[in-house]
């Protein structure tokens, strides 16, 4: 890799390899942080984030079967639903709109407006994650009845896969600062916009399992 | 890009960039992470009377951040965190020993550090289990000095067995290693994701060998859960090092899968994939699934313990927790074992150099087992659950024993009338396939209810799964040692004391695990530092053999080390194989294949000598 | 050719040896000791599954010793190859997948379904009036056993320890449950036992907050002094104290259990 040193991003490798020969003493890896992805590469890297989301969905599932077996546990007082459940699903929903549009501004090379879109989405996302914070922080606890923990959780759940969307968006927001970003680099915004989108859907469809059905 | 390195000297990349060495780093980092966040839980924000420093809420969070502290400092950071949000890559590795201390996006160094950690794991465990043979050498407590940490020493061996070396040792291990090589590929798909996730075992095996620090836990290896509520935080560490365990066994399943489907080399079609690889993939899609499954099951339980919340106490459902647990605890003994058995089908061809008997129903027989893994996982709850339960999951325990069979089909029509060289490697195969033989015959009589609802929890089982976890998968575990050192080290082994080394281990673990069916059923029961005083001479003899079966493998460690280092050097091909990682010699930190390997003819048709392989062509400079 | 009837004679010693082998353990009783007709359903189950098992087992285990034998590379052997190559045998294969599937179908249908069978039986509640009832209380770490009956709360024998008397030729319904009756309401207290008793054959886990139930018949006059696996055994872990969670069982004759049954009111009154 060494030897790829100084060069310009037209002769990168398209994947991060490892060090080419040992007769060096160090292996330098030095590249910019974004690399251009041949269109199998991109294949790749969707089939990456399909799996990882069919992996990070039944986490859901484990949820709702455990709620279901928890049926006639109540929702505990104060874990109001309304403010920590309906308001952040708007506002994921929101964000999720906004996320695509700035894909889609992403492809026809709509710099300014990808990064006014994801960073209105990282603005939603940490909105609905006080939202949701609130209800979890004074909810009644009663440790001794027979007690909606299972709510509890779930809410904490989403919680933090909001949190890790939120910042997995932000470094997109952060790598369009920087000029890297731009219709040849469609992977990053775009896998952004999976882990955003699909957070959103599961925090909705673990919504209407814990209060609606 | 350029201009962010132009004014870079080439001296200075000589040098490399002044930085902690990366595991001194990590464990800085770590130690930082650990004490401002447990600080901060337990002094400020999570404030309990008396604040004592350490409380089971604040060491959840601290050790969340000493763990993301230690992979941040280990290369994460500079890795993953900084490109992340904008900064160029800039990693240098030294190319010597201490590449194999830090991250690397090599798969050859990532698969020989999961070897490291994954063997540290098993003789950390195995440790464990002399400590609990010498205990049962006599019927009354004198080992341990009391129950509770008898108890802990087993779910220490349960856990880190199953976790750090069951699930790592054939998928992470030999899996990172080897399969870029056989595809044909230069690295895997995604290397990053396998740098992060080597380090996460070791933090993994530390917490939990660690655990008895924080206060004994009594559960065992699964975790039960009223019984887990009442555990000192010790059971916290629990939870969170088979998080950091299992995580990294996701990730690698994610990257193998990848690595699979996308990576081979060009005219590696469908048909021609590796035994092996099918079996890596069989068991990564079983990772992918069920891995997230008992992990979001630790933290319902973890979150109940550290909040007392009462999810799994007798006003909320304690069966749930065993339902969600064996959900994922049965799909785990067949990731242990379905690479194993991959292997089986991989060595005989070459070593009697005769055709691979009946693929198709090989790779039938992976695919089938991982697909019934799902179905069977309530056989562990027969003394719990209700009586017209048992009918279908007794049925599908049964019924998994015919693809399981698929993989004696082809291992024994691949070596009828061929020309057998009998190495260690073989040897080790066929013990393998014997024990599995008996770990199959008592899964048949365990898979039988009226059977079951005797035999479950007591030694019976313990022997039964003995016999398949270390019978298949540990067995062939050294096979796959034997076989692939002069790979991995270019040197041979010695023959003569690598056959000493598989019948000292085969006939200590038969005499040992043999008489644990039998104590079963004499009335040994499980998870007892002490029991009635009728079954203390066979627990004796049994000891006695454990031992030596620890000793054996101490033995082969020795040996496989020592030849490493000392051993003959070995031909490039020394099996004379057809597969493709014996087509490259790239050692750690070498490209495997330069130019790129087409592949040919598929790898187990020994009937021509045909070149399996050619360099691609080279692309055309325009 | 040669081959196959060498390793079919092999097999075929193979398999006798086996089913003589397997015969002589279960004539030994290597099986848990016997002493309710559930347990016996089981040693039948296991010796039935054995009998069948032994010439698959002694197939595979002939085979590996026979090939490793027959087939392997001769030293000075300069070609490698072997001269037979071939992929499939339809024959072979054909035969081993029908066995498989055949043999899995016949153990699902007996021993699991039929013994099954019995024993929902053994729990149809018409069966069960006539039943003796005990109540059994798993606490951490103590069994309590008490016969509503006959008004028996806490069955002890003279040193206090909890203890098992049960008629012989009897069915017994064991109403089992997890809680402390020594304890004020705590619902973090119950945790899983197992009850078990090695010599009936089965075993119940107790879960906390439900009530399970285990019924058996009494088939032989026996008790722990005469065979140690007449014992409740706890088999779930449970705690630090779960080894210690053992209690002696007597199967007395019915004039026997009676007196004891009196001797239990008189020790209860005093």
């Amino acid at each position: 890799m060494a030897k790829n040193f100084g060069v310009t991003t037209e002769d990168m490798p398209t994947s991060i390899q490892a060090g080419v020969s040992t007769t060096e003493p160090w292996t330098v890896i030095r590249h910019p942080a974004v690399l251009r992805l041949s269109p199998r590469e991109r294949r790749l890297g969707n089939f990456g984030m399909a799996l990882f989301v069919i992996s990070q969905a039944i986490p859901y599932f484990v949820l709702v079967n455990v709620r279901w077996m928890m049926a006639g546990g109540y929702i505990p007082p104060n874990l109001n639903h309304q403010l920590g459940g309906l308001w952040p699903t708007i506002l994921l929903a929101i964000g999720t709109v906004l996320v695509s549009l700035g894909v889609e501004a992403n492809r026809s090379g709509k710099i300014s407006r990808l990064q006014w879109s994801f960073t209105a989405s990282v603005v939603l996302g940490v909105a609905a994650i006080v939202l949701m914070l609130i209800p979890l922080w004074v909810h009644g606890w009663n440790t001794f009845g027979h007690y909606g923990s299972i709510y509890v959780i779930c809410q904490g759940v989403a919680v933090f896969y909001t949190i890790i969307a939120v910042i997995v968006v932000l470094g997109v927001v952060f790598r369009a600062g920087t000029g890297l970003i731009g219709p040849q680099t469609s992977f990053g915004p775009q896998s952004a916009a999976v882990v955003y989108t699909f957070n959103a859907i599961a925090w909705f469809g673990l919504y209407v399992a814990l209060y609606l059905v | 890009m350029s201009s962010t390195f132009a004014g870079t000297s080439e001296s200075f990349l000589r040098k490399g960039r002044r930085m902690l060495p990366p595991v001194v780093r990590g464990l800085f980092w770590a130690a930082i992470g650990f004490f401002v966040v447990n600080t901060l839980v337990s002094q400020a924000l999570d404030r309990t009377p008396f604040a004592p420093y350490v409380t089971k809420v604040s060491v959840t969070f601290g050790w969340a951040a000493a763990t993301c502290g230690w992979l941040l400092g280990l290369g994460a950071w500079e890795l993953v965190v900084r490109p992340y949000f904008g900064k160029p890559v800039e990693w240098e590795v030294p190319n010597d020993w201490r590449r194999y201390f830090m991250m690397s996006l090599d798969h050859k160094v990532v698969g020989l550090q999961y070897m490291v950690s994954s063997v540290s794991g098993f003789f950390i465990a195995g440790l464990a289990a002399m400590l609990m043979r010498l205990e049962l050498m006599n019927s009354s407590l004198w080992t341990f000095p009391t129950p509770n940490a008898y108890l802990s020493t087993v779910g220490i061996h349960g856990t880190i067995m199953m976790f750090s070396f069951g699930t790592v040792m054939l998928v992470s291990g030999f899996g990172n290693y080897l399969i870029p090589l056989m595809i044909g590929s230069n690295s895997s798909a995604f290397p990053r994701v396998s740098a992060i996730s080597q380090w996460l075992l070791p933090a993994g095996i530390i917490t939990v060998a660690l655990s008895p620090i924080l206060g004994t836990w009594t559960t065992g290896w699964r975790g039960y859960a009223p019984l887990a509520e009442q555990d000192p935080n010790g059971i916290v560490f629990y939870y969170l090092g088979v998080f950091a365990m299992t995580l990294s066994s996701l990730l690698v399943s994610i990257n193998l899968t990848a690595t699979i489907l996308f990576k081979r080399a060009k005219g590696l079609t469908w048909n021609r994939i590796p035994m092996y690889a099918w079996g890596i993939l069989a068991a990564s899609l079983l990772n992918i699934i069920w891995i997230p499954e008992i992990e979001m099951t630790f933290i319902l339980a973890l979150v109940s313990n550290v909040a007392s919340l009462p999810l799994f106490a007798q006003i909320g459902t304690p069966l749930t927790y065993m339902e969600v647990f064996w959900l994922f605890g049965h799909p785990e003994v067949y990731i242990v074992v379905v690479p194993a058995f991959a292997l089986w089908q991989e060595f005989l061809p070459v070593m009697g150099q005769k055709t691979l008997f009946g693929r198709a129903w090989g790779v039938l027989g992976l695919v089938f087992v991982m697909m019934f893994s799902g179905l069977v996982w309530a056989h562990h709850m027969f003394t719990n659950m209700r009586d017209d339960q048992m009918l279908p999951f007794s049925f599908f325990t049964e019924m998994i024993s015919i693809p399981t069979g698929f993989a004696f089909l082809t291992s024994i029509g691949t070596v009828w009338k061929s020309k057998l060289r009998l190495t260690t490697p073989t040897l080790l195969v066929f013990m393998s396939m014997f024990n599995f033989l008996i770990g199959g015959v008592t899964g048949v009589m365990l898979a039988d209810p009226v059977i079951n609802l005797q035999a479950h929890d007591t030694f019976f089982v313990v022997g039964h799964f003995h016999y398949t976890i270390i019978g298949a998968m540990v067995f062939t575990f050294m096979a796959a040692a034997y076989y692939w050192l002069p790979k991995f080290s270019g040197r041979m082994y010695s023959e003569f004391w690598g056959k000493v080394g598989a019948i000292w281990v085969f006939v200590a673990f038969n005499c040992a695990f043999g008489q644990f069916l039998l104590i079963g059923l004499r009335g040994m029961n499980r998870w007892v530092p002490v029991y009635p005083p009728y079954l203390r001479n066979m627990n004796f003899e049994i000891s006695l053999f454990a031992f030596l079966l620890g000793l054996g493998f101490l033995f082969n460690l020795v040996h496989i080390v020592w030849m490493w280092r000392y051993g003959k050097p070995a031909k490039a091909n020394p099996w004379n194989a057809k597969t493709l990682e014996w087509q490259s010699t790239a050692m750690p930190g070498e490209t495997n294949f330069n130019p790129p390997p087409e592949v040919l003819t598929g790898f187990y048709d020994y009937s021509d000598e045909q070149p399996v392989w050619k360099p691609e062509s080279p692309v055309e400079v325009s | 050719m040669l081959d196959l009837v060498l390793f079919t004679i092999a097999w075929i010693v193979g398999s006798v040896l086996l089913e003589w082998l397997f015969h002589a353990l279960n004539q030994y009783g290597t099986y848990f000791y016997t002493a309710s007709s559930q347990a016996v359903d089981g040693e039948h189950a296991v010796a039935f599954i054995l009998t069948i098992l032994a010439p698959v087992i002694a197939f595979v285990v002939v085979m590996l010793i026979y090939n490793f034998i027959r087939f392997r590379a001769r030293a000075g052997d300069t070609n490698l190859r072997s001269r037979h190559q071939f992929r499939t045998n339809k024959l072979f294969i054909g035969v081993w997948v029908l066995v498989s599937i055949g043999l899995n179908l016949l153990f699902f249908v007996h021993p699991s379904a039929s013994a099954l069978e019995q024993m929902f039986n053994s729990e149809q509640a018409r069966l069960n009036r006539q039943d003796l009832e005990v109540d059994v209380v798993a606490r951490q770490w103590q069994w309590f056993f008490s016969y509503p009956q006959y008004g028996i709360s806490s069955a002890q024998d003279a040193n206090g320890n909890a203890t098992l008397y049960l008629p012989v030729n009897r069915n017994v319904k064991f109403v089992l449950r997890s809680y402390d009756p020594w304890h004020t309401y705590d619902p973090y207290i119950g945790v899983i036992h197992g009850f078990w008793i090695p010599a009936f054959g089965l075993k119940q886990d107790i879960i906390p907050g439900e009530t399970r139930y285990m019924y058996v018949h009494t088939s032989k006059v026996t008790s722990y002094d005469v065979n140690p696996m007449v014992r409740v055994q706890c088999t779930e872990v449970c705690g630090p104290g779960h080894p210690y969670m053992e209690a002696p069982v007597h199967v007395v004759s019915a004039g026997d259990f009676q007196t004891w049954v009196k001797k239990q009111l008189k020790l209860q009154s005093d």
